[in-house]
């Protein structure tokens, strides 16, 4: 009677992870909110709870409560799924993570290149939006987004090339072990600035949103989407900053080092990854937008000769220190 | 840039896609919509439609006293309203042949350069905006409060005023006025560094901006451009300096000036703008000599038979006032030249070729208010 | 170097962040109203008890109103307005109505937040504007009135 039991640990792992998205989404946007405002010298939402902490539940409920509805013309199947698929990569890469040693959901040996090509699969749900509702700003923004998160791809994953490169295996929990004499960002400092703002840009944030400009073609591909749909792309934009965040503390800050305790461990890590969340919004809150062709130009001009170099330098040195130690 | 789109036009008729950025928008100033060909990212043509606005007040005008009508004119252009009034009253003082005793000529220059601050301020915000940045908005709006407090001191009122009267103001200023001018002065010089900072030297905003709708002094000319954006481009042409009203040429203050014609220069001429405005108003304040704050003015005001156009400069441009009067107690005909209307038919021309996102930059540098364009 | 302008920024921003906020927390803070300011203009009483007016019902405010907005009668042969009502749904408070006044019978208050849930609502009549207003403003030291 082994299968059965196999398959109820997994769902209730599953039914963890879940609850654990839609509740960091909901706290995400809180913080998002009290930080903008109070760089901004004044607060955030206060009302609700102490601190406006309900406040973003009470704005989730107030979105389900509206009405439904497709615009003529658009494209119905196109139109009702791009919401829901836009949820599937990041539920499926957060099954990946490991939050301390030995708590993740599953641990396979390449888990690092499947949460990355896992990613990849958003740009599909921002081009469905975008086709299926009719209209020509959704349609601009569509395009802009697939232009956008195909062209910063490429520099991501050939920066986490090198740290794979340095620790030698896949595996994420396998590269925060490697980590226990140093963390890999006093190397690879370049990488991670290029890891970084290659991700910022996979998730449409400022510097980078330019498919939901709201000063140009006001809110891109979700324009013509209300109710809880929109939520879905809203919650799914910060579970994404979430992920991200995750992964850059897992490559480059350590993990949960140096407690190796479950507990300590999984607190340690959120809090690194609490930490560059905030200078993920800090960021938001200060830089205007590139513009298309300029952040075009520094997607292949700027990030990508210097992800192959820092690839280039990282393979020589770990090839000559190796060649030293007599591996 | 020109000569590219030229040829696609003669060689492939195309199709081009049509884009409406209506009424509703977050960053057109105030209700104004433009309909827009566009080809991939690129302009083609611009269309602005405007009058979404329109009350009306010139006709308004032909029904109205002169002072009736007075407090309309706050409401043309909201965002530095004492100029209108400054540019109305001194037109009907003129008509009139009556001057303002000197002390209520310093306040009318203290209250007007006061209300090009804060209309530079809206401008600073705005800018920020257009290129997606939220937090330049709410800087601009805090030291735009203290300005406003000022007012509510002086005046009454924070956006629109009636301050200003025919013969003078309408009450005297408190003494506390110049208590909080120094302390704001004080303030608002790290805060202008904090600007600068923020802003100014960021990069990805100069990226955005610099070499972006460059407009050349014969097209400005032209279309009957004034104020910043004519200065933008190295014109040095400031009614304050050429026809002097109010007193101005007693105040020592230069006039900031650019040399490419981009956005960067319409934006660094406003923000240098600002602190030839503080310069003035110190002096104004310490040198401000006593006496009567309002003229001898007869108690129902009937201009004699004639016409005059008068104009003065007001904080997006030249504001002008025709008034012809047949010696009633109403105008004849009273006609506004504002310097948005002249402005907002500049668009397509300057932003022919450019991709969008640079078109919105553009019509930002303009600084237009629809209350001013649509009357 | 490339990045000095982006990093000042960032310091701005964050010298924002550990600074107090200047928002004030409305409705149970609110900011006094300097003296001048513009809030409903209503009519002098001599003597609360019985209402005696200042106005003696001459009409001129009503004619030199730009809105239109007061509408004045009296009885031929008495001191006070019959009938006077004020359309603040239409008034726009520039103060003529004041400063044209020869028996100063109207006077500028700082009373400015009222509501209403239809037109009539707005139409103010003679004992209304007589009365002191329904709101009792709490201050709270801000901005306009002090004297520093």
């Amino acid at each position: 009677m082994v299968w059965w039991s196999v398959l109820l640990w997994s769902l209730l792992k599953l039914l963890i992870a879940v609850m654990f998205i839609f509740i960091t989404a909901l706290v995400l946007i809180w913080l998002l909110r009290k930080v903008m405002g109070h760089m901004q010298y004044r607060r955030g939402p206060r009302h609700h709870g102490p601190h406006g902490i309900w406040q973003t539940v009470f704005d989730a409920l107030k979105l389900l409560g509206k009405e439904d509805i497709v615009p003529t013309g658009a494209d119905r199947w196109t139109f009702i799924w791009a919401p829901i698929i836009i949820f599937i990569p990041s539920l499926m890469a957060f099954v990946f993570l490991p939050f301390a040693e030995k708590i993740v959901a599953t641990n396979i040996e390449i888990s690092l290149f499947f949460v990355l090509a896992i990613m990849g699969l958003s740009i599909i749900a921002l081009l469905m939006a975008g086709w299926g509702s009719n209209n020509k700003y959704a349609l601009l923004g569509g395009l802009r987004s697939a232009a956008q998160m195909i062209s910063y791809e490429i520099p991501m994953l050939i920066s986490a090339m090198g740290v794979v490169m340095m620790s030698g295996s896949m595996n994420l929990s396998g590269i925060v072990r490697a980590q226990q004499h140093i963390w890999y960002i006093v190397p690879q400092i370049v990488g991670f600035f290029i890891f970084f703002s290659a991700s910022l840009a996979e998730i449409n944030s400022t510097p980078f949103d330019i498919p939901e400009a709201e000063s140009e073609i006001v809110a891109g591909f979700n324009v013509e989407y209300s109710g809880f749909r929109f939520a879905a792309f809203f919650l799914a934009e910060f579970v994404n900053l979430f992920i991200v965040c995750a992964l850059s503390v897992l490559l480059f800050f350590g993990g949960w080092l140096p407690f190796t305790n479950p507990v300590y461990g999984i607190i340690f890590f959120l809090v690194k990854t609490y930490v560059l969340i905030f200078l993920a919004m800090w960021i938001r809150s200060t830089f205007p937008r590139f513009r298309i062709d300029q952040f075009m130009d520094f997607g292949w001009k700027v990030l990508l000769p210097l992800s192959l170099a820092n690839l280039l330098v990282t393979g020589v040195i770990v090839l000559i220190v190796d060649r030293f130690r007599g591996v | 840039m020109y000569d590219e789109t030229e040829i696609l036009l003669d060689d492939f008729p195309k199709d081009y896609m049509e884009v409406n950025f209506g009424p509703h928008h977050p960053s057109t100033h105030g209700v104004f919509r433009f309909i827009a060909k566009i080809d991939g990212e690129r302009i083609i043509d611009v269309d602005p439609v405007i009058g979404y606005l329109h009350r009306g007040i010139e006709k308004i005008a032909e029904n109205r006293t002169y002072v009736q009508f007075k407090p309309l004119v706050d409401r043309l252009d909201y965002t530095g309203a004492l100029n209108n009034e400054l540019c109305y009253c001194l037109a009907v003082e003129k008509l009139m042949e009556i001057e303002a005793p000197p002390r209520a000529q310093a306040i009318r220059v203290v209250c007007a350069e006061l209300n090009r601050i804060a209309a530079h301020l809206i401008f600073f915000g705005a800018m920020g905006l257009e290129t997606g940045a939220f937090t330049p908005l709410l800087f601009g709006f805090i030291d735009r409060e203290t300005i406003l407090n000022i007012f509510e001191i002086m005046a009454g009122g924070r956006l629109t005023f009636n301050y200003m009267t025919i013969g003078g103001v309408r009450e005297d200023i408190p003494p506390t006025v110049k208590l909080k001018f120094d302390k704001f002065k004080k303030e608002f010089a790290v805060k202008l560094k904090r600007y600068e900072e923020l802003i100014t030297g960021n990069e990805i905003f100069v990226n955005r901006i610099k070499n972006v709708g460059i407009l050349k002094k014969e097209d400005l000319f032209n279309w009957g451009a004034s104020g910043p954006t004519l200065r933008g481009s190295g014109v040095k042409f400031d009614i304050r300096k050429v026809e002097p009203y109010s007193g101005y040429e007693k105040y020592d203050f230069d006039i900031p000036v650019g040399t490419n014609g981009d956005v960067l220069d319409r934006y660094l001429v406003r923000m240098e703008e600002i602190k030839q405005s503080m310069r003035i108003i110190q002096q104004a304040l310490e040198s401000m000599p006593s006496g009567d704050f309002i003229a001898k003015v007869p108690r129902v005001i009937k201009p004699p038979e004639g016409e005059l156009y008068y104009r003065n400069e007001g904080t997006k441009g030249e504001i002008g006032f025709y008034i012809v009067s047949k010696g009633e107690k109403n105008p004849y005909r009273l006609k506004i030249r504002t310097p948005s209307f002249s402005h907002i038919n500049m668009l397509n021309f300057a932003t022919k070729g450019n991709y969008i996102a640079d078109a919105i930059v553009i019509l930002g540098s303009f600084d237009t208010v629809m209350g001013s364009c649509d009357r | 170097m490339f990045g000095i302008g982006l990093l000042k920024g960032l310091k701005t921003t964050l010298r924002a962040f550990f600074s107090k906020p200047v928002t004030l927390l409305y409705p149970y803070e609110r900011v006094k109203i300097g003296d001048r300011g513009q809030g409903l203009i209503k009519l002098r009483v001599t003597s609360l008890d019985p209402v005696v007016f200042r106005c003696t019902g001459c009409g001129i405010c009503e004619k030199n109103c730009p809105q239109r907005c007061i509408t004045v009668t009296k009885k031929e042969g008495e001191k006070q307005p019959e009938i006077y009502t004020v359309n603040y749904g239409l008034c726009m408070f520039c103060r003529i109505c004041i400063d044209i006044c020869p028996f100063n019978a109207l006077e500028q208050t700082q009373d400015a937040e009222h509501i209403g849930y239809c037109k009539q609502d707005f139409i103010w009549e003679k004992e209304k504007l007589a009365m002191e207003s329904i709101y009792i403003v709490e201050e709270k030291a801000g901005s306009a009135g002090d004297a520093d």
